[in-house]
């Protein structure tokens, strides 16, 4: 039976937030930063980071766990899996190999990796959607899990104050929550050196990245609202990637909507690259009163992709 | 093309920048000393650049700490 592509959508999401975390309040005489800084700017409180022995694979197979707990979901029924990571366990295999077998997916399921960071959701879902209308999969997970404790400098203020460890899954079913309009995607190959793992470790360029964010990604959503003929006072919610609580305040003023519909809410875990906008959504699908969402992410790359969902009725 | 401290600190405030309050912003005193930390000064090159249509690179900024400073700088990246 081909699945009826107009159908394809959100049907669950499944979170894993590691339990262990740093606070950066720990960390303010190290970094010469006050509480303020902490609170108003970064917005971030306190990173989450993996077990040492917790490969990313684990990461991803505990966000499936809590789907499965959460949802309908029958994983004898998955057709396909992407897993949406830029720290693989191995360079080879794909993770999404490894995924497959530690939850035991049928043989006929398809497995492949998507090499993007903060715009990995976003991208993941327009291909996760494509991919299965295009060969009438009824049912499949997209999955983020990218941990950045394996390449953060512990002693970098720029990264290490930021980033947290998450996982995410997901479900892709012909029975929907929320579906997808058109998408938008972009990218600015000539800065990638902006955001960058050289040699095992993470490097930022603050500015470069702000500058980035604050630019392409209000007139991305205007292109989006356009594109789907949605007015921007008709969006709910606007889920940003969290990048941290200033950059969300200035794209905020920018596109000139108030702080709250487009919240920074990563304060006890931080910016967990492609898992942070399906942790917010995960908060929201059974609340009735969130209707449209903008969705954004937006880093490595440079690369940006937003995209916006409808609950279906 | 000459560039004022006015013109800058115009740009601040019609940028709605999160926590800075133009009109009590002084022309020749530094950043820092005002209250306005690294994030922030991020935001006040980026509108000015947006306004001039130059980019400031990152080996100019350590010098960029004012608003003085910022308007000498315009003055000549704008020519």
């Amino acid at each position: 039976m081909i699945a009826d592509s107009q159908a394809l959508g959100i049907a669950g999401i499944g979170v894993y937030l590691p339990v262990e975390g740093v606070s950066n309040f720990a960390r303010m005489n190290q970094f010469e930063v006050d509480e303020r800084f902490i609170n108003e700017k970064l917005g971030v409180r306190r990173t989450l980071v993996k077990d040492a022995d917790e490969a990313t694979s684990d990461l991803a197979v505990r966000a499936v766990r809590a789907l499965e707990a959460g949802s309908a979901i029958d994983l004898a029924a998955v057709e396909c899996l992407i897993v949406v990571t830029q720290n693989p366990d191995y360079n080879l295999p794909h993770t999404a190999a490894i995924v497959h077998g530690k939850l035991g997916l049928p043989e006929r399921c398809a497995a492949f990796d998507i090499s993007l960071g903060c715009s990995g959701w976003v991208y993941g879902l327009s291909v996760i959607n494509a991919f299965m209308a295009q060969n009438g999969m009824q049912s499949g997970l997209l999955v983020t899990a990218d941990p950045y404790s394996k390449i953060v400098d512990p002693n970098d203020k720029n990264t290490v104050m930021l980033f947290g460890d998450a996982a995410a899954a997901t479900w892709i079913h012909t029975a929907p929550r929320f579906c997808s309009g058109r998408f938008t995607f972009g990218t600015i190959g000539a800065d990638y050196e902006h955001l960058i793992c050289r040699n095992g470790q993470l490097s930022m360029n603050g500015r470069g990245i702000f500058d980035f964010a604050a630019r392409r990604v209000p007139e991305d959503i205007r292109l989006l609202l356009e594109m789907n003929q949605v007015a921007i006072e008709d969006v709910d919610r606007f889920l940003l990637h969290q990048g941290s609580r200033y950059m969300l305040r200035t794209i905020a003023a920018r596109l000139h909507v108030a702080e709250e519909r487009a919240a920074f809410v990563a304060a006890e875990y931080g910016n967990t690259v492609s898992s942070s906008i399906p942790i917010m959504l995960a908060e929201m699908l059974d609340d009735a009163t969130v209707r449209t969402v903008v969705v954004s992410g937006f880093g490595v790359g440079l690369s940006w992709s937003s995209g916006i969902l409808h609950r279906v009725a | 093309m000459t560039v004022t401290t006015e013109q800058i600190l115009e740009i601040i405030r019609k940028a709605d920048i999160p926590e800075i309050d133009a009109d009590t912003l002084q022309s020749d005193v530094t950043f820092r000393d005002q209250g306005i930390d690294s994030l922030d000064a991020m935001s006040i090159y980026l509108n000015v650049e947006e306004t001039f249509g130059f980019k400031i690179p990152d080996e100019d900024i350590e010098g960029l700490n004012s608003v003085a400073a910022l308007a000498a700088y315009a003055s000549r990246a704008a020519a």
